[in-house]
């Protein structure tokens, strides 16, 4: 099925991941925040609908230009129904990571459940929205030859960490990674591992963004994408240690059991900074 | 301002794929709202924290010192919020030690864990574990 109208449903799929990549570029940081959770922990129902009416406003506008599909107009009632697909992907993201995170369990009570979800999916919902005015592959037929591969795998490497340092420099001096790190226990950060990979190759691979193409093009070390992906995640890892040492969360005398668990919590972030300094060349 | 590449395909029907989507999307918000609305409802008739201190678990000694766990549940229905807890280790009528814990939150229904740490055997006397007061958020 699929062709008869519109869109078919590998091209609905790769636009709700390209909505999802964009979320997920700018969520992630605030999902580290633990005032947002308390303040999510206790506001009362009507604030709550409060936010969700806001959110569909700024969304609504946002995606009379930018908006994360890109085969329909912009008329009011595809912008309204953009904007419920937007703040449903929104609120779906923040929700899985929130569980992913532990901030969320079957401990949590409703009410709770629904505060965290419905403030952390605000810049979730902002970045399905901004998908297309970020990540939008509209140059990427104009990139030039590619050059040669070690200095592609070098500028790889370099961006990622860029992109990985001001992410982990912004959550590393703050109080949420040792705060994540109690609650998560061995087989959570082997699913936040996953996940770590996983976003980062859809980001940069699976989700038709920017340049796309030509990475795709792109051969020799670590340029084939499952590679590249891999490479870039122990580039972000790197990253999170160094800023967590740098502001003193990890100390030689810690044990490394420890490190792990920190350098793996922040990696998440980290590699989503990393992919986004991809997307930037 | 419209994205020009959107503008260029304004006669395209929606698909089955993107009906789907839709709908998807509108269970998951309309889920929210309902959810959102079920809690104001049942706000209105909502009773103030109610919080309990429970001492069910043994002392395990470790070393040198005495863990005393505790457990605190709030059968309320309003969230509390900066939960104060203390604990004061009573021997021969004397209180030989004391001890202060705050929670950020106890939800409506929460159980929250912890321990106090004394340096005598709290078998000697009796610890007397309490809720001194907390906020409304």
């Amino acid at each position: 099925m699929g062709n008869r109208y519109g869109q078919t449903w590998s091209d609905e799929i790769k636009e709700l991941v390209r909505g999802a990549a964009g979320g997920f570029l700018f969520g992630v940081p605030l999902i580290y925040t633990m005032e947002v959770w308390w303040i999510g922990s206790s506001v009362s129902p009507p604030l709550l609908l409060l936010t969700l009416a806001a959110t569909a406003v700024v969304v609504f506008l946002m995606t009379r230009t930018a908006g994360f599909r890109r085969t329909r107009s912009t008329d009011v009632i595809d912008a309204a129904i953009d904007t419920v697909e937007a703040i449903a992907i929104g609120l779906v993201s923040a929700a899985l990571m929130l569980v992913l995170l532990r901030r969320i369990t079957f401990d949590t009570a409703l009410s709770e459940m629904l505060g965290k979800t419905i403030f952390e999916s605000v810049p979730f919902a902002l970045g399905v929205t901004l998908a297309n005015q970020f990540l939008d592959d509209t140059d990427s037929e104009k990139q030039d030859e590619p050059e040669d591969n070690l200095n592609e795998t070098l500028t790889d490497i370099g961006v990622t960490l860029v992109g990985a340092l001001i992410i982990a420099f912004n959550i590393a001096p703050t109080a949420e990674v040792p705060t994540l790190a109690i609650a998560i226990s061995w087989p959570w950060l082997l699913l936040v591992m996953a996940t770590s990979l996983l976003l980062s190759y859809t980001i940069v691979f699976g989700a038709c963004l920017r340049n796309q193409d030509k990475r795709r093009q792109q051969r020799g070390l670590f340029q084939d994408p499952l590679s590249e992906t891999i490479m870039s995640y122990l580039v972000s890892l790197c990253a999170a240690t160094l800023m967590l040492c740098f502001f003193h969360q990890l100390n030689f005398s810690d044990p490394w059991a420890l490190w792990l668990r920190y350098t793996l919590l922040l990696g998440l972030p980290a590699s989503i900074g990393g992919a986004a300094g991809r997307l930037a060349i | 301002m419209t994205n020009p590449k959107r503008s260029q395909q304004t006669s395209q029907k929606r698909s089955r794929a993107e009906w789907i989507s839709l709908s998807i999307s509108l269970i998951v918000l309309s889920t929210t709202i309902g959810l959102i609305l079920f809690l104001w409802v049942k706000e209105r008739q909502q009773a103030p924290p109610h919080l309990l201190v429970t001492t069910t678990e043994s002392v395990r000694q470790q070393t040198d010192q005495f863990y005393v766990p505790f457990s605190v549940t709030n059968d309320g229905d309003r969230t509390a919020e900066s939960v104060q807890i203390k604990a004061e280790l009573i021997i021969g009528q004397r209180i030989v030690a004391t001890g202060e814990q705050e929670f950020a939150f106890v939800s409506s229904g929460e159980v929250r864990k912890g321990a106090f740490v004394f340096d005598r055997d709290p078998s000697q006397g009796s610890v007397v574990i309490r809720v001194t007061g907390y906020k409304l958020p």
